[in-house]
């Protein structure tokens, strides 16, 4: 609940660097209550480098008694005491020690006229009358002429009170005229004896007549921090509780108010009995009114600062230049829309700065095949200092500099202390994100402070073309976007034909120190220009807003990159800021996985988690996310069964909206995969092994090796096992979400045209037995094999499902049914023919319950990849080409993937011997594989080998055991990180009817929490080792949850189960109460 | 002194020793450095003795100094000298007076080559073609594992490429039975390919890169992938490909269990190996 009587929005969306105020009133009741949960707050404040300028009429020592001397640390620093009514200020040093910065030290004549104008008040009144009047003489530079003497400090609560009493006394001693009269012949009595800059303020006890007053505080301020540190007006917010006339007297802050210092944001939280006067914002509410607003604003720098948690952050210190390709690539920021490289600004030889839009192919010449085009690069920046480039390339110049990726926010911290060879000092701060919220909206600031020195400082911050590697688009136009400011490219692909527009506006907050602005337009790019003169310590924010758009997603990006850069610029860099936390935050609040124990396995399970969602795009279903993602171009961002198979569940149980995009591109890629079954005289869909935005094949048929050898690549022909990722993620989709318009529309389609394809693709022996011959597994180290298990039972399993999809399609949405039996021309004849083959699909069986990989696997030469453990090279390397073709040595999860995805079909005798045979000959020659090994060995409880797998999975990428994350993040292993925790650590099963989950963490983890999405209800799961599991049913639904091996509960929406290990095994649900129960 | 490059070869009169002068001659005239001729003796020789003792016949290039020093302490005295220069390179043979080919390196070397931190050009006294003074390596063997310290030797190849207008073939070897290397920012061959195709050149092209944007203009770098022991990869690769110099870095470590590729290079190849060390 409130404690300010109205509600100030900008509290909680401006952050100030200023906050001056009013002590006694303001921010505390009086000068004798404990002090403590003020300075707490203002304590955090000033830890965010915010300025906290107390102004008080009182002395210093007052307020460091009740208040200073709480406070000790660095920070403090950062707070000003303007006591005796802006006679003086003090600072503090490194030590905390209090330092004066600013003391009005009066003459002798300027003290003895103080005097004599308080005498000659006194000495009036009295003479007017019979009431006695007293002097306070030992104030600095001022003097009190005390109207009431005999009460001693009245509260200013009781200021109705005090006002009475004081008329009261006055004119009861004669003296009719009041306060008002006294206040006047001390102006009077000021200008005749010669106190020319005389101050007469009351407080209605006193007239206060002195040298200064609280105007001279809010003067020093703008003189010192305002100026000196380029702090614009917008930023400061002063508070006090007498803005508003007391008594006919204007009160007591009323000082603070400096109409010509226009921004500067005024609030009262005062009673202000008769109003406020125009200006100031009346909040109300008292002392803890001003609490409330500090604690605001503490909130308000959490959200603008980097995220606390060391889990959810990638740091690098110093600078490493080998490594920079491959931070580059961990270090990316994206939306789904697009992916941005964490290259530096300024560029270093090593760097290979990089943006991808997903959907943006083209070819580099015709007939090639299609590859992202890297569009300019947004974040090229320079900083000079008085005509010479910062450069981090010689490393004697580093004194500092540090890149974080904060993963919980989505955003690119950058800072750098820079040392030129004159001993010049320069600090620099970049801060860049793609926002969540608006996937157009690109955005950075550019801090520059000039530590130790006075000089030009020049920015030139804009779009580049140039770059090193991979396929560039060129572009076309680059021009200032309108009347000579902002700039703008729009380029246009080669072959696929669309136009990218970049729009680019920068804006510099208006603070104290005058820039020069201009654009520039070369050939390799467009950027802007600010250049000042800036003094020592004065710092400087440029905000850059980028937008872009392409004619893939409107008929006129040029135009809509323009309008929204505008857009963006005139929000403000906060705002968006703001809306990308709180973006990031909402889809956190499903994504988390919080494992307590192994702070380790959290930074993997953060970093995966990041990545995906940065890939993932909900508003596009011509999408879907390629095997690196859009953080490198290595993979020429092609779409593999990774998408489907490996990073869709991430999607189906967090953010069900992208995994229906991705699903729908599939949907809208049908037509290509028809082509290519026609090609293959087959009937159905075979989709594109490698896949871009057509839906055509897009796997080179050959590759040229350093040596001259040609060597052909198979997997564009051969793995047609693709077809069974996308039906497997559109029931696993379908079960989960109970989407049924994209059932209806889109996902009963994909099932049956798949499962046509394989209906065709079977040849049926003598026996009546069906085989698939002539195809490739997911071990791809044996390229032409029959009856590869995988693809034979995942294509039963096919049929199967579109013969589900047949008969649901038929009972519950008939007209629906009706229409798309007539558009793909199906015959119910196909069910008995579907029926036929799944039923008598070759199965091989014969070596006790090993199921041969495929035909003839048994007969290849053995091998145990444990004999090779230590190895420098892949093991397919070290074997040689040959060697390994005739080994049993598997790439990747093949059989063991079965095992995993149709676990039903199994015993767990057979899948446990299975695991055991296949584990020994798996060289893991995929990043694919890991997780899946380690998947199917958390199920059956080996759970030290399932962490092993566990951990060769997390370091992929961040410990570069690929040796090629330069290249770009491996998004199927990330997925399947994700899908090994769950699926395998959970023990999470998706049925049609329901949601199993069978938990055996790894030892070190104490505890999880998970959130997953089913049929559009949240399930939140705290499972703890050995004690408990606790499920919070959101309020959409019932669900049917139950543990892997009981059945299936019917559980209520808004309530809390728990299910307890007895110690040998999990226990079935039970209910605790309503939601939030424990 | 310290301003003018030097190349030190030390001689104890052996012709063993003298086998690496070709060598020596040939560096210094690369470097435009002058030649320091060392030798350490008990017993201070008169010039002409002292020639005549070392065995190294007419001298080629124009710029050489002959610095005799008295002391026991032959290594010691040798890398006191090569501090006290501007030393770019030691050139010595593998052994030297009490030559026995069934010893790794003699006494003297061995000291060196351990406690150098210039570079160390070791000649085999038994090699085919021995360098000589017009000696100018065209192409150049690095092998690298991808690990930051052997990424640090190019600065020196890249000067003697430079100079040489040599090409470098940069070799990686793919071991069995050996660990991948540990230090942070290696990237040794990838363990894992998902599709050879892009992994393989995106790893290559990275691993090329590393060493790129130092490249001096007109070098040719090529990168090759071998399997098999590294010495005999390094070995016979050498051979096939015709590269006139091995360049290796190494942290200067000969005991039992340490730099077992180096020692059995040295022993093995009949190219000159260039020793470059750097820090653990």
């Amino acid at each position: 609940m409130s404690d300010c009587l109205i509600d100030f929005p900008a509290i909680k969306k401006s952050p100030y660097k200023i906050i001056a105020f009013d002590w006694d009133g303001t921010a505390v009741e009086n000068r004798y209550v404990d002090a403590a949960p003020v300075a707490h707050v203002l304590e955090e404040l000033m830890k965010f480098g915010v300025y906290i300028v107390i102004i008080t009429g009182t002395n210093f020592g007052n307020i460091d008694r009740q208040f200073c001397s709480l406070i000790t640390g660095p920070h403090k620093q950062n707070l000003f005491v303007c006591t005796d009514r802006g006679l003086e200020v003090t600072g503090f040093d490194e030590k905390s020690e209090p330092v004066t910065l600013y003391k009005r030290v009066a003459t002798e004549k300027e003290n003895a006229l103080l005097d004599s104008v308080a005498e000659a008040v006194k000495h009036d009144i009295e003479a007017h009358s019979n009431v006695s009047i007293d002097i306070v003489y030992n104030r600095l530079n001022r003097r009190k002429i005390d109207l009431i003497p005999e009460w001693e400090n009245p509260p200013k609560s009781q200021i109705g009170e005090l006002l009475e009493k004081t008329e009261e006394r006055l004119k009861k001693g004669g003296f009719k005229g009041g306060i008002k009269a006294a206040f006047a012949l001390a102006v009077k009595y000021t200008q005749e004896l010669g106190l020319s800059d005389g101050r007469i303020t009351s407080d209605v006890k006193h007239i206060e007549v002195g040298l200064t007053d609280k105007s001279d505080s809010i003067k020093w301020i703008i003189s010192e921090l305002s100026s000196k540190k380029n702090i614009p007006f917008t930023d400061t917010l002063i508070l006090g509780d007498e803005f508003g006339p007391i008594a006919g007297f204007e009160g007591s802050d009323f000082r603070t108010y400096l109409p010509d210092a226009p921004g500067i944001t005024y609030v009262s939280v005062g009673k202000e009995p008769n109003g406020v006067p125009a200006g100031i914002i009346h909040a109300g509410g008292g002392p803890d009114c001003f609490v409330q607003m500090m604690e605001e604003q503490v909130e308000l720098y959490k959200k603008l600062s980097p995220t606390v948690d060391p889990t959810f952050l990638l740091t690098e210190e110093g600078y490493q230049p080998l490594r920079e390709r491959e931070t580059e690539s961990l270090f990316t920021i994206g939306n789904g829309y697009l992916g941005t490289r964490g290259s530096l600004e300024e560029r270093t030889p090593e760097s290979d700065p990089m943006t991808l839009l997903a959907g943006l192919y083209d070819r580099p010449k015709a007939k090639a095949i299609e590859e992202l085009s890297i569009v300019p690069d947004w974040v090229f920046t320079r900083i000079y200092v008085d005509g010479r480039e910062l450069s981090l390339e010689d490393e004697r110049s580093i004194l500092e500099h540090r890149r974080v990726l904060d993963m919980k926010k989505g955003i690119l911290w950058r800072e750098w202390r820079h040392r030129s060879e004159n001993g010049r000092i320069t600090s620099v701060k970049f801060l860049r994100f793609a926002s969540l919220a608006q996937p157009h909206a690109l955005a950075m600031r550019i801090t520059v402070v000039p530590e130790n020195y006075r000089g030009e400082i020049r920015v030139e911050t804009g779009l580049m073309a140039n770059r090193k590697t991979g396929f560039t688009i060129e572009p076309a136009e680059m021009r200032t976007i309108k009347d000579g400011e902002g700039v703008l490219i729009s380029s246009r692909t080669k072959f696929t034909k669309y136009t990218v527009a970049q729009a680019q506006l920068s804006r510099v907050a208006p603070g104290l120190v005058k820039q020069h602005y201009r654009t520039y337009i070369n050939k390799s790019g467009v950027s802007e220009d600010w250049r000042w003169q800036a003094e020592p310590q004065q710092v400087l924010e440029i905000e850059k807003f980028v937008s872009i758009y392409t004619s893939r997603d409107l008929p006129d990006p040029v135009k809509a990159a323009s309008e929204s850069a505008y857009e963006y610029a005139a929000r403000g860099l906060d705002a968006l800021l703001l809306e990308q936390v709180d973006a990031w935050e909402n889809r956190w609040s499903t994504a988390a996985i919080k494992i307590t124990g192994d702070t380790e396995a959290q930074l993997w399970a953060n970093f995966a988690a990041y990545h995906l969602i940065t890939a993932g795009n909900p508003f596009d279903e011509r999408v879907s996310i390629s095997a690196r993602t859009l953080t490198g171009s290595i993979y020429k961002g092609h779409i593999f069964w990774d998408a489907d198979m490996f990073m869709l569940p991430f999607f189906i149980y967090t953010h069900p909206p992208t995994a229906r995009a991705m699903l729908m591109y599939r949907y809208h890629t049908l037509p290509g995969a028809r082509k290519e079954a026609m090609d293959l005289s087959l009937r159905g869909v075979l989709f594109a092994w490698e896949s871009t935005i057509t839906g055509d094949e897009m796997t080179p048929e050959y590759v040229v090796a350093p040596t001259g050898e040609v060597i052909l690549i198979l997997t564009g022909k051969m793995e047609q096992h693709i077809n069974t990722a996308v039906a497997y993620g559109t029931w696993q989709y379908w079960i989960s979400t109970n989407d049924v318009e994209f059932f209806t529309q889109a996902g009963a389609e994909l099932l049956i045209e798949t499962a046509r394809f394989w209906a065709s693709r079977v040849e049926k022996d003598d026996e009546g037995i069906y085989h698939i011959l002539n195809v490739e597994g997911p071990d791809e180290y044996h390229e032409i094999v029959n009856d590869n298990m995988y693809t034979n039972l995942m294509a039963a399993w096919n049929i199967d499902r579109a013969a589900d999809a047949v008969h649901y399609m038929r009972e519950a949405h008939p007209e629906v049914w009706a229409r798309l039996k007539e558009k793909i021309g199906f015959d119910y004849l196909e069910l008995d023919e579907w029926e036929d083959i799944s039923s008598h699909m070759y199965r091989d069986m014969t070596d006790g319950n090993i199921i041969e990989q495929f035909d003839g696997y048994f007969n290849l030469k053995d091998i145990n990849v444990y004999d090779y453990e230590q190895r420098t090279a892949s093991l397919d390397t070290i074997l040689g080409r040959e060697e390994t073709v005739v080994s049993k040595l598997v790439k990747q999860a093949d059989v063991v993937m079965l095992l995993y995805l149709l676990e039903n079909e199994f015993s767990e005798e057979v899948i446990k011997e299975n695991f055991e045979y296949y584990e020994r000959r798996t060289g893991h020659g995929s990043s694919l594989s890991p997780s899946i090994y380690g998947l199917v060995a958390a199920r059956l409880g080996l759970t030290t080998l399932a962490t092993r797998y566990f951990r060769q999975a997390g370091t992929i990428d961040l410990s570069n055991n690929m040796g090629n994350a330069a290249g770009g993040v491996h998004a199927a292993a990330l997925g399947g990180l994700w899908q090994q925790i769950i699926m395998g650590f959970v023990g999470m099963r998706a049925e049609r009817d329901g949601l199993f989950m069978y938990p055996r963490l790894p030892k070190q983890w104490q505890r999880l929490t998970i959130t997953l999405f089913w049929h559009g209800n949240r399930l939140e799961f705290d499972i703890e080792q050995d004690k408990q599991i606790t499920l919070v049913v959101g309020d959409t639904g019932e669900v049917n949850v139950g543990i892997f091996g009981r059945t299936l509960q019917t559980l209520s929406p808004g309530t809390t189960y728990r299910a307890a290990w007895d110690g040998s095994t999990w226990l079935e649900f039970v209910k605790i109460g309503q939601k939030g129960a424990t | 002194m310290r301003n003018r490059p030097a190349v030190i070869i030390p001689l104890d009169g052996s012709e063993i020793a003298a086998k690496a002068f070709g060598a020596a001659e040939a560096m210094a005239k690369i470097m435009e450095a002058m030649l320091y001729i060392v030798h350490v003796t008990e017993e201070q020789l008169p010039e002409e003795e002292l020639l005549k003792k070392l065995k190294i016949g007419r001298i080629e290039v124009r710029d050489f100094s002959l610095h005799q020093i008295v002391g026991k302490d032959v290594v010691g005295e040798i890398l006191r000298f090569a501090a006290s220069v501007d030393t770019q390179m030691i050139v010595m043979s593998s052994h030297g007076v009490s030559y026995n080919p069934k010893r790794l390196l003699g006494s003297n070397t061995m000291g060196i080559v351990q406690r150098a931190i210039n570079p160390v050009m070791v000649i085999r006294p038994d090699m085919k073609n021995l360098p000589g003074p017009d000696w100018k390596p065209q192409k150049m063997l690095v092998p690298q594992d991808g690990t930051p310290t052997a990424a640090a030797v190019m600065t020196q190849v890249y000067r003697l490429s430079k100079l040489t207008g040599a090409d470098i073939d940069v070799l990686n070897i793919g071991v069995s039975g050996r660990r991948p290397p540990t230090e942070a920012g290696a990237i040794p061959a990838p363990r894992y390919l998902d599709h050879p195709r892009y992994d393989w050149t995106g790893w290559a092209s990275e691993f090329i890169e590393r060493f790129y944007a130092q490249r001096p203009p007109g070098v040719e770098l090529r990168l090759y992938e071998r399997e098999g022991e590294p010495a005999n990869v390094m070995t016979s690769f050498a051979t096939e490909n015709n590269d006139d110099l091995i360049a290796l870095g190494w942290h200067g470590h000969l005991e039992a269990g340490r730099a077992e590729t180096v020692k059995k290079l040295l022993r093995e190849t009949d190219r000159p190996v260039l020793l470059i060390w750097s820090r653990e």
